[in-house]
């Protein structure tokens, strides 16, 4: 699919611009003027150090943010549909649904009194309005097809290991059939040998879809990105295909961490 | 089988070793016998007093015959009325726990929505206010609060009986004189466990697949908040089955802890040894239950199991 017909986007970030608000404080901004679009079948890679605003401007799409970071200004459009004004019950109509989440740390996101299942069953049921039974069964085939077995339907979080709790996530990223799916560091808390096993899953999910995957590692995007983004300080520095991009950075911040990059590749 | 044996054997340690020092305690005390011959007995009598009691026997020898007693569950008698000590105790503790049922269940039905409301987001007026009367009742000595409530209720209004325990509406002051103490301390770990909760990973996870405020607060949150607040409601009962001394003895309520004051102002020593061996009993069996419902609520207490399968 790479690149290969000029398709409408489905995701179209313009002009985005956050805020971190505190009372009696004036406003900081975190994000400036950052514009991106992602097509169906196309990942992005949104890649930059940790404070560079990468994770708040994928978040900031379904305003899943912390209520002292606001968007103040922007548009985004999902489908064609423009979602960043909509109420909040609408919003919560797109999370789980048309936009799913991969975090970083699967452990700390499930909750640890909660099986797996009845997190992924809640999911089903509110967005495909499925009953008990259907919306189980439907959960046991998500994870089936994230190979992990039926009966980890029923299992907690502290008795998986950490990548079958993270294909457990994928899973009920997935579970509504989102347009968009966004990873945030999805191997970062992994083991290097299950890295590897996480990206390739997340890669075979992304043909219809549009995909962001959020990262630090230049390895981890170029692994199964088509585009890459790369972010300092809150604004976009430089956006290209990745051969192209990883092959004759524009930008000296790119150089910088691309060349940071392979020190630490050599080093370990 | 193991968990039961090693159950059984901290209850019968704690057990003997409780008796053992109560009974030592208990006779350091005073003298039963100048109690139970009066104050105009003569030392003639005041032996005869002892030798029939079997006081004037070595202390060892009156421990072996008391451990010997008490493997049959005889406390003896009451040295006041003669009746069977364990028989007395038994018959006041149903009061006892069913003020500690009835201040349980109200402390509970009160301090689940409060914590949970407060948990919620921080700041705003009525969260202060609702800060500020929380801190004024944890500093309030309980007793205070109860002579309060009778001064006003039962006095001053005479809606309601100061005293004793007959029918429910001589319930209503102690349940709330209880609850009142125990609610505060419940609030403050139910709102701590619930804001820590908010912050957490799963939460925003629970916001990324959808769920609104009360699914958040209900089924994500509140699961969390109240695995931490088992603790402390096991502690709380158990502090209430050890008898509520004060407030039993403010509303003449018959439990054991107002039979305690009186049997060892009395030195009714047979008594308190049944009371003490009742409330070992209790609070071993309150922490059973505790632990119980903790594993219940948290299945990282009970083990790996088998439902994820191997690692990989």
């Amino acid at each position: 699919m790479t690149g290969s017909t000029p398709q409408s986007p489905i995701l179209e970030i313009r002009d985005l611009c956050i805020d971190a608000v505190a009372p009696g404080v004036p406003a900081r901004r975190l994000v400036e003027d950052l514009s991106l679009t992602v097509a169906v079948g196309e990942v992005l890679g949104i890649v930059g150090e940790s404070g560079s605003g990468k994770s708040l401007s994928a978040f900031a799409v379904a305003r899943l943010l912390p209520d002292s970071i606001r968007v103040s200004g922007g548009s985004v459009h999902l489908g064609g549909q423009r979602i960043d004004d909509l109420d909040e019950g609408a919003m919560r109509g797109l999370r789980g649904g048309r936009i799913g989440f991969v975090f970083q740390d699967p452990l700390s996101s499930f909750n640890p009194v909660r099986s797996i299942g009845s997190i992924l069953i809640e999911s089903i049921r509110r967005h495909q309005g499925l009953d008990r039974k259907a919306a189980r069964a439907l959960a046991v085939e998500m994870l089936s097809r994230m190979r992990l077995p039926a009966r980890s339907v029923d299992a907690y979080p502290h008795q998986l290991s950490g990548g079958q709790r993270q294909r457990a996530m994928i899973a009920l990223a997935l579970a509504n059939g989102p347009d968009l799916l966004i990873a945030d560091e999805p191997t970062t808390a992994l083991d290097p040998t299950i890295q590897l096993q996480i990206l390739a899953l997340l890669k075979q999910q992304t043909a219809d879809r549009a995909s962001i995957l959020i990262t630090h590692d230049f390895s981890v995007a170029a692994a199964i990105c088509d585009r890459i983004a790369v972010m300092h300080r809150g604004r976009l520095v430089e956006t290209g295909l990745a051969a192209a991009l990883l092959a004759h950075p524009q930008h000296d911040y790119t150089r910088d961490l691309l060349r940071h990059a392979r020190l630490g590749g050599e080093a370990s | 089988m193991v968990r039961l044996l090693t159950w059984v054997r901290d209850f019968a340690f704690l057990l003997v070793a409780t008796m053992t020092v109560l009974f030592f305690l208990v006779r350091l005390a005073g003298d039963p016998a100048i109690m139970l011959a009066g104050p105009d007995a003569t030392p003639a009598q005041l032996d005869a007093v002892r030798h029939a009691y079997g006081f004037d026997r070595g202390l060892f020898e009156q421990y072996l015959i008391f451990a010997l007693h008490l493997l049959r569950l005889d406390f003896g008698a009451s040295l006041v009325d003669g009746t069977p000590a364990l028989a007395k105790v038994l018959e006041t503790f149903p009061a006892s726990l069913y003020l500690a049922v009835m201040a349980m269940g109200l402390n509970l039905a009160v301090s689940i929505p409060v914590g949970a409301w407060l948990g919620q987001a921080q700041g705003g007026a009525a969260r202060r206010v609702a800060h500020g009367i929380l801190s004024v009742m944890q500093g309030f000595p309980g007793f205070v609060l109860a002579l309060l409530l009778v001064n006003v209720f039962a006095v001053g209004l005479e809606w309601l009986p100061a005293v004793g325990y007959a029918g429910p509406a001589s319930w209503v002051l102690p349940v709330i004189s209880v609850a009142s103490f125990l609610a505060p301390k419940l609030i403050r770990v139910i709102e701590a466990n619930a804001t820590a909760a908010y912050r957490s990973h799963y939460v925003r996870t629970a916001v990324a697949i959808g769920a609104g405020p009360r699914t958040i607060l209900w089924r994500h949150v509140m699961p969390n908040a109240l695995l931490g607040a088992a603790a402390v409601v096991g502690a709380e009962f158990a502090f209430m089955v050890t008898g509520l001394v004060v407030i039993e003895t403010i509303f003449a309520w018959p439990g054991i802890g107002w039979l305690l004051v009186r049997s060892t102002l009395n030195l009714d020593f047979p008594v308190v040894q049944a009371i003490v061996f009742i409330i070992v009993i209790a609070v071993f069996l309150t922490n059973a239950a505790t632990e119980a419902v903790q594993v219940r609520l948290d299945p990282r207490l009970r083990g790996p199991g088998a439902a994820g399968g191997g690692h990989g």
